[in-house]
């Protein structure tokens, strides 16, 4: 009796620290497309749509990401420190090549910043990505225009990309990436539960709750975990190290 | 004798789980050094990235601007700085000097709309302040691996051990406010 009462408190403790954890900056949290977060709700549907399916191939292909992330504010934090921040907590692109980008917008304060992981630099330096700002994604903003400078700029970066790589993202047939998520749905998902719910039992009854403790704490080590959708992407643990290219409009 | 045998029994395992703790305490600290160090080489390849960016710029300037020799030549001293600099406190000293040195020529492109339209002119741009922020960056990540580092040394009992094994304070890479504020041009 004693011991569930002592386990149930651990557990409660656990949940604790893993809420400070997850709390402890201002810094979004990834939704489930985890490729477009658009706070400022300047991105159309369709632009928004390609953004993700594009990500999900260039991700299965070549494990890089382009993360879009729109902001109302930025509070009072500099954009750069904001975007490397962000990079660094979602880990955008694979963490074996660091292969990530991230597009950060504040609306308000009329600022970008493109953030570059240490694996594309090579691929998109700071002065190429500067440029595609100024060519494609500046003359759009200025005429309030985000939605087609996003797409511009995306597609200027994710070019670099396929040149980098040599591939080519055909965005035609999108749909090849969604059966495996699928799985999951459904009668999946309640079976998962069951599963779970047999484990904590047998668990609990036989080794006094040891397996579920060394989850936990597996767990808040290794960061959290990602949103309940039909879609579940996330970052592949990359870095970056300040690289990129922003400015105002 | 039994009770001689378990005080003998009692020792033994006293200095085992003293070794133990000692060898664990030894690697533990060995592996945060070794963050500081490779910590530190980041912060030395950024800041040597933006020194080599410099003969670039004073080429394109001097193509503009080829009278402002005064300029030009503090730069190009300035930048000679970090070759002699190796510890944090030196390259911070010649990273603050190249601030100055680069606030003063943008104070002079002003004056020559010519340059600051050009296209190599405009990517180094770009390419300084994307190499600024990289400074930014990983001088923020080598202060926190130099912070676990220091307060490791110094709790309670591994300030003991780490005294018998040597392992001693590292230096923060420190920059004075205005230094943080890194020279821009005005566009």
């Amino acid at each position: 009796m004693n011991k569930k009462k002592v386990g149930l408190i651990i557990i409660l403790l656990l949940l604790l620290t893993l809420n400070v954890f997850a709390y402890a900056d201002n810094l979004p949290q990834p939704n489930s497309s985890f490729y477009v977060f658009d706070e400022g709700n300047i991105i159309s549907e369709d632009v928004e749509e390609y953004i993700i399916n594009t990500n999900e191939t260039l991700f299965r292909k070549t494990g890089a990401q382009v993360v879009v992330m729109t902001i109302n504010s930025l509070g009072d934090m500099d954009i750069k420190e904001y975007a490397n921040r962000t990079f660094e907590k979602w880990g955008i692109g694979s963490k074996e090549y660091d292969n990530g980008v991230l597009m950060l917008i504040s609306s308000t304060d009329r600022e970008i910043w493109v953030e570059v992981g240490y694996g594309l630099e090579g691929a998109l330096p700071d002065g190429k990505v500067g440029k595609i700002l100024d060519d494609y994604v500046f003359p759009q903003f200025k005429d309030e225009n985000y939605s087609d400078g996003i797409f511009n700029g995306f597609n200027s970066i994710l070019s670099e990309i396929e040149k980098e790589y040599g591939v080519d993202i055909d965005i035609e047939n999108p749909t090849e990436y969604e059966p495996s998520i699928n799985i999951l749905g459904g009668i999946g998902k309640i079976f998962l539960i069951i599963l779970v719910i047999l484990f904590l039992f047998i668990d609990f009854r036989f080794f006094g709750g040891w397996l579920t403790f060394s989850i936990l704490r597996g767990a808040r080590f290794s960061g959290g975990s990602s949103g309940s959708s039909h879609r579940s992407n996330r970052g592949g643990g990359g870095s970056s190290g300040g690289g990129g290219a922003g400015g105002r409009w | 004798m039994k009770g001689k045998r378990s005080i003998l029994i009692g020792v033994v395992v006293l200095v085992v789980l003293i070794l133990i703790s000692a060898v664990s305490t030894y690697n533990k600290l060995n592996v945060l050094d070794e963050n500081v160090n490779s910590s530190w080489a980041q912060v030395e390849n950024v800041l040597k990235r933006r020194a080599d960016l410099i003969p670039n710029l004073v080429n394109t300037v001097k193509g503009y601007a080829n009278q402002e020799k005064e300029v030009l030549m503090g730069i190009t001293e300035a930048r000679s700085k970090f070759e002699s600099s190796s510890t944090p406190a030196e390259y911070a000293q010649a990273n603050s000097e190249l601030n100055n040195a680069l606030t003063k020529l943008y104070a002079v492109v002003e004056n020559y709309p010519e340059l600051k339209s050009n296209e190599n002119f405009l990517e180094l741009q770009y390419e300084l302040s994307g190499t600024e922020n990289r400074i930014a960056t990983e001088r923020r990540r080598y202060n926190d691996s130099v912070k676990e580092y220091n307060t490791t040394i110094r709790r309670f009992p591994t300030n003991i051990f780490a005294n018998m094994f040597g392992f001693d304070k590292r230096e923060y890479f420190e920059i004075s406010p205005q230094d943080a504020e890194v020279p821009e041009v005005k566009f």
